[in-house]
C-alpha cells in the first residue's frame, strides 16, 4: 500500500463536504475518537458539525459543557458546532406514529407484540438515521462528524422495495400523502445513498480495540456494510498501551499481544490504521480531547488557526 | 450460581465473557458434573481458549472429561431458521414481500432468536447436568418470545410495512410456543438458571450493566451474579502511568457493588490471554476459590 494520507479520508475534497461516520461496538471510544476529529478539523479552520447520539449526561461531561437538540456552537472552539439527536426521543416518536397508524387495524394482542417489536434495537437505529439524513444533506458545514453509524442491515431495509415513508416511519402519520410526495421523499432517500457510497463524499471509519472479539465484531460488521455498498475507509486502534510505559514484563507481555493485533488490523480491513493511545486519565474537556487529538492526528497537515 | 443447571454469560465483547464461561466449564466438570458449554456468539473464540477444533457440532474437550462444546454457527443456524418460514411463503406472497421478509433475517435480534432457538433445544436435553451458554439472550428477545400471539397474521401487518422488525420470523415460534414456555420458566426458576453479568471496571461499562440487569430482572429473572473481570493487580502499577489507572479501577470497585447490589466476583487482569485447559482450570480455581461478595440483606437469596 502506498502512504496513507490522512487528510484523503478527513478533509473534504473536490469542492464537495465531508460526511465522517465513526462506528464500532459500544465501549470502544467512539465518542472520544469523534470529538477529538470534530475538534482538530475545525481548529484546522473547517467550519464542522459534530452530530451525537450520546446521553445527554456523557457528551455533556466530554465537552463540559451540554449539547441540545438544536445545532450550536461549542464554547472554546470558534469553527466547531454540535447537536444531540435524543435517540430515546426518537425512538419514542418513531414507534408512537407506528402504533398509531396500527391501532385503528389490529386487534389488541397483535398491538402488543408489535409494541414488543418495535422493543428491537432495530427500531432505535432506524429512528436515529431518520433524523441523520437532515444533517447529511446540509451542505453549509464542510465536515460533518457523526459518532455512530447506520449498519449494512439498516442500510439494505432502506433500499427494499417497500416505499421509505413507511420503513422509515418518516411519514407514517401521513401515509395517506400524495404520491408526489413519497416520489420527492425516494429521491431523497437515493441522493442520501449515493452520498453514503461515495467515498470522496463519506467515510466510515470502525474503532476498534486490540483484542480478538473486538476485532471480529467489526470485521463482520464491515462486511455488512459492504453488502449495502459502502466501503470502509479507516480503522482507529484505541487505547493503545504507551510502550514506553510498559517497563513492569506484565505490560511488555500486554504490550506485544496488542502489537499482533494491530499488525494484522490493515490487512484484515483493507484500510489505514490511525493509532489513539490509552491515557492514564478520562478524556473529559476540551484541553484533554484536543491533546488527544493532537497524537489521534498528528500527521494530518493542516496549519492549526488561533 | 453452583447448583444451577443453566448458567447464561453476559456482557459486552470484549469483556471476557468467554474466558469466564470456559473456565467455569473447567471448574464444575472437574467436580464431575457433565457440562456442555455452547457459544452462539459470531464472534467467538471458543475454540481458539480450549486450544481445538469445535464447529457446529458437539466435540468433547481433550483433557477435560466431562466436557463437551459446541458453537452454534449462527448464520448456519438462521439459515436452517429462514428455510423453516420462507419455504411455506414462497408462491403465497408477492416477491417484494419476499424480499422484506429476508432482509429481516439479517436483523441482529433474528439471528438471536434463531440462537435461542437452537439453544432451548439443549435446555429439553437430559444429557448434562450443567449447560452454559456463553452468550445470554436479551430482554427483547426474552419478552417477544412470551407474547401470545397469532404469528401468521403478524407476517401480514409486516407486509404492510412496519419494516425493520424482526416479525418474520417469529412466525415460527407459534409452531414451538410450548418449548419456549418451558424455556422461559426454566429461565426463571433460580434453582434451574443463573445469570452471570461480567464487566470491566469503568464508568461507561458499570452504567450500562446496571441497565441490563435491571431488564433482566424485570423479566422475572431471579439469580443473578456478576463477575468483575479486568482488575489491575497492584504490585505491576509501579509506573505512575498505570498507578493512576489502578487508583481509577478502585473508586469503580465499591461503587459496582452498591450499585449493581449483587453476588459478585472479582478477578485480575491477566498479562495475556487466556487459553488452554491449564490456564483455564487455574482461572475457575481463582473465580470459585474466593468468598463471593454478597450485599448486605442478600444472603438469604444465595445458595453456599
Amino acid at each position: 500500500m502506498s502512504e496513507f494520507l490522512p487528510e484523503s479520508v478527513l478533509l473534504p475534497s473536490n469542492g464537495y463536504s465531508r460526511a465522517l461516520f465513526f462506528t464500532g461496538k459500544g465501549g470502544v471510544g467512539k465518542t472520544t475518537v469523534s470529538c477529538a476529529t470534530a475538534i482538530r478539523l475545525a481548529d484546522c479552520g473547517y467550519r464542522t458539525l459534530l452530530v451525537t447520539t450520546d446521553p445527554a449526561a456523557h457528551i455533556g461531561d466530554v465537552f463540559e459543557q451540554p449539547v441540545g437538540p438544536d445545532i450550536q456552537p461549542v464554547t472554546g472552539v470558534p469553527k466547531l458546532f454540535a447537536v444531540r439527536i435524543d435517540s430515546k426521543a426518537a425512538t419514542e416518536e418513531y414507534k408512537k406514529s407506528i402504533l398509531e397508524d396500527a391501532r385503528s387495524r389490529y386487534s389488541p394482542d397483535m398491538l402488543a407484540a408489535l409494541a414488543e417489536e418495535l422493543e428491537s434495537p432495530c427500531t432505535e437505529e432506524m429512528a436515529a438515521f431518520d433524523k441523520f439524513t437532515q444533517f447529511l444533506t446540509d451542505e453549509s458545514y464542510q465536515v460533518t462528524v457523526f459518532d455512530t453509524a447506520p449498519t449494512g442491515h439498516t442500510l439494505r431495509l432502506l433500499q427494499l422495495p417497500f416505499d421509505y415513508s413507511q420503513q422509515v416511519g418518516l411519514m407514517v402519520a401521513t401515509v395517506q400523502e400524495s404520491v408526489g410526495l413519497k416520489d420527492k421523499t425516494k429521491a431523497r432517500f437515493e441522493a442520501i445513498i449515493a452520498k453514503l457510497r461515495d467515498p470522496l463524499r463519506t467515510t466510515f471509519a470502525f474503532v476498534v480495540l486490540l483484542e480478538y472479539t473486538p476485532i471480529v465484531e467489526a470485521h463482520r460488521a464491515k462486511l455488512d456494510l459492504e453488502k449495502a455498498g459502502i466501503p470502509t475507509q479507516l480503522v482507529i486502534a484505541n487505547r493503545v498501551l504507551p510502550a514506553e510505559r510498559c517497563s513492569h514484563p506484565f505490560f511488555k507481555k500486554r504490550s506485544a499481544m496488542q502489537k499482533r493485533y494491530l499488525a494484522q488490523l490493515s490487512q484484515k480491513f483493507g484500510t489505514p490504521v490511525l493509532e489513539m493511545p490509552l491515557f492514564d486519565h478520562e478524556i473529559l474537556g476540551l484541553p484533554k480531547i484536543r491533546q488527544a487529538a493532537e497524537v489521534l492526528l498528528r500527521d494530518l497537515p493542516c496549519q492549526i488557526t488561533k | 450460581m453452583n447448583s444451577s443447571k443453566f448458567l447464561f454469560f453476559s456482557g459486552k465483547g470484549g469483556v471476557g465473557k468467554t474466558s469466564m464461561a470456559a473456565s467455569t466449564a473447567v471448574q464444575e466438570a472437574g467436580r464431575g458434573r457433565k457440562t456442555l458449554i455452547v457459544t452462539t456468539d459470531p464472534a467467538s473464540n471458543l475454540a481458539d481458549i480450549f486450544e481445538t477444533e469445535i464447529g457446529h457440532h458437539l466435540v468433547p474437550i481433550p483433557g477435560v472429561p466431562n466436557l463437551w462444546a459446541m458453537e452454534i454457527e449462527p448464520d448456519q443456524a438462521t439459515a436452517e431458521y429462514k428455510e423453516r418460514i420462507l419455504g411455506p411463503m414462497r408462491g403465497v406472497f408477492p416477491a417484494e414481500v419476499i424480499a422484506v421478509v429476508e432482509e429481516q433475517f439479517n436483523s441482529p435480534c433474528t439471528t438471536e432468536i434463531a440462537a435461542f432457538d437452537r439453544f432451548v433445544k439443549f435446555m429439553d436435553d437430559p444429557e448434562y447436568d450443567l449447560v452454559i451458554f456463553d452468550t445470554a439472550p436479551t430482554g427483547h428477545t426474552i419478552r417477544l418470545l412470551e407474547l401470545p400471539v397469532n404469528w401468521s397474521e403478524f407476517i401480514d401487518l409486516s407486509a404492510k410495512g412496519s419494516g425493520q422488525t424482526c416479525l418474520g420470523p417469529v412466525q415460527a415460534i407459534q409452531d414451538s410456543k410450548a418449548i419456549y414456555d418451558k424455556a422461559i420458566a426454566e429461565l426463571r426458576d433460580p434453582q434451574s438458571t443463573t445469570f452471570v453479568f461480567v464487566v470491566q471496571p469503568e464508568a461507561v461499562a458499570i452504567a450500562e450493566t446496571e441497565r441490563s440487569v435491571a431488564e433482566i430482572a424485570q423479566l422475572g429473572v431471579k439469580s443473578i451474579e456478576l463477575i468483575i473481570n479486568g482488575i489491575l493487580p497492584e504490585e505491576v502499577c509501579q509506573d505512575s502511568f498505570f498507578r493512576t489507572r489502578y487508583e481509577m479501577q478502585q473508586r469503580h470497585l465499591p461503587e459496582i457493588e452498591t450499585r449493581l447490589a449483587l453476588p459478585t466476583r472479582r478477578m485480575l487482569l491477566q498479562d495475556d490471554e487466556i487459553k488452554g485447559v491449564e490456564r483455564l482450570r487455574q482461572t475457575g480455581q481463582t473465580l470459585f476459590g474466593q468468598q463471593i461478595r454478597v450485599p448486605r440483606g442478600m444472603h438469604e437469596r444465595v445458595s453456599a
